[in-house]
């Protein structure tokens, strides 16, 4: 799928203004972005590596990387956190890549590590970590909604006697959060 | 034909009302019911995600050291500030003919090899830098030099130039590396000899982007004439890795 170009994804996006301070290299937000998004790219890189200390660099060289080309950094094109993601994935595939060339050259009997099935490959915890941080900028009633039938597993009938809303308020909160994160996946979701 | 409301494929994609015969025969509601499966599905994971840790103190710092003033028109810049690092504090004479030195003796080719056990360890290597080394006294002449070509082992993009400035005593070996990734150990400056795989280790290469190092005026050129750098571990094993990432053969 195709990238959407919306550029009411970025500027306007609860993280736009960050992004743009961002990209207009204003030296203490690399700390502000790193606070809000070091814990995910460090659970990308862990998941992706199982190795800390691996993990570690990954997310050093890829909050680097992202200084240093941050005026490549498009917003009208994604999110500020769909970019870092992209780079770190891009950084762990790097790494396994060298293992097996490693494991290849060594001549090593250790047999290569299984192929990851796609509920766990480094895709879809790109696309978990979009999905988590997106929905965490959910206005709290809707996001409360999503995470009762997320989470809970509740139908909209339980969902609306756990908070006292409306069942038409439950359905539209349902269909309003569930498209603005489709909208996140499509955009800047590993697998598009 | 009459689609369902938008509402009712959430709660058909959430599981909680089953799918109506109208997706059988409606490929655009169908393919929305599949996109919001994915998204529930994806939604429903994300309890495991929320409220991470935050990685440790050390990777900030080590993101601090490698921005701090650095702006893009620097260009791309990877640190390896993250391994232990030793500093040379001043410029040691270059290894001359007196000067014991022990040559890692290989004879199988290198990108096959296995590390073994060499009789003996090199010479204590030290680290030189440019902002350590004293002017070079006017000998900028290049007297050979050598494009550094990524190895499979390293990524793509990584390249690096080697040149060989002055000769005689005050021979050194000036190193521009960029790409190489940051990794638990160091990197090695070799000279192999590709006609017998013989090779002496020249130094290491800093956490910056650049080293000089001192190269004895006794080692011939025209033989080992491959310049090598690989990744090392801290391992009190002295001989060559087997994981070259660049390579170059000087030129004259």
């Amino acid at each position: 799928m195709a990238p959407l170009r919306m550029s009411a994804l970025g500027a306007t996006h609860p993280d736009g203004a960050l992004a743009e301070a961002f990209r207009g290299g204003d030296p203490t937000v690399l700390r502000q972005v790193y606070d809000r998004f070091g814990g995910a790219v460090f659970h990308l890189a862990l998941r992706g590596l199982n190795s800390a200390a691996d993990a570690e660099d990954v997310t050093q060289t890829t909050f680097v990387a992202a200084w240093q080309g941050r005026e490549t950094f498009d917003p009208d094109r994604g999110s500020l956190l769909g970019w870092l993601l992209a780079i770190a994935r891009r950084k762990v595939i790097d790494r396994l890549r060298a293992a097996a060339r490693e494991l290849r050259v060594a001549d090593a009997v250790r047999a290569l590590p299984e192929p990851v099935a796609t509920e766990s490959g480094p895709e879809r915890v790109v696309d978990r970590l979009l999905v988590a941080h997106e929905l965490a900028l959910l206005p709290g009633e809707q996001r409360r909604v999503l995470e009762l039938a997320f989470y809970d597993d509740l139908t909209h009938q339980q969902i609306a006697a756990v908070t006292g809303l409306p069942l038409g308020t439950v359905k539209s909160h349902l269909r309003r959060g569930m498209g603005r994160l489709r909208q996140r996946l499509e955009v800047d979701g590993a697998a598009s | 034909m009459r689609h369902p409301d938008p509402e009712q494929l959430v709660l058909i994609a959430l599981g909680e009302t089953a799918p109506t015969d109208h997706l059988d025969g409606c490929d655009t509601c169908r393919a929305e019911v599949e996109q919001l499966r994915v998204v529930a599905a994806v939604g429903a994971e994300t309890q495991d995600v929320r409220d991470l840790p935050a990685p440790p103190a050390a990777v900030w710092a080590g993101i601090e050291a490698a921005t701090r003033g650095s702006t893009p028109a620097d260009g791309p810049r990877l640190t390896r500030s993250a391994r232990p690092f030793r500093r040379g504090t001043d410029l040691a004479p270059p290894r001359g003919p007196g000067r014991a030195r022990r040559w890692a003796r290989r004879t199988a080719a290198l990108v096959a090899a296995v590390a073994v056990g060499v009789a003996g360890t090199l010479a204590a290597t030290r680290l030189f830098h440019h902002d350590s080394a004293p002017p070079l006294a006017g000998c900028g002449t290049v007297v050979a030099r050598a494009d550094l070509s990524a190895l499979p082992l390293a990524p793509t993009g990584a390249t690096g130039e080697a040149r060989v400035l002055c000769d005689g005593p005050q021979r050194r070996l000036d190193l521009h590396v960029t790409g190489l990734p940051l990794q638990p150990g160091y990197y090695e400056v070799w000279l192999i000899d590709p006609n017998t795989m013989e090779m002496t280790a020249i130094g290491q290469l800093g956490d910056g982007n650049d080293v000089l190092l001192p190269l004895s005026s006794t080692t011939d050129l025209r033989k080992y004439r491959l310049v090598d750098i690989s990744a090392e571990q801290y391992d009190n094993d002295q001989a060559h890795s087997g994981k070259s990432m660049l390579r170059g053969q000087l030129t004259t």
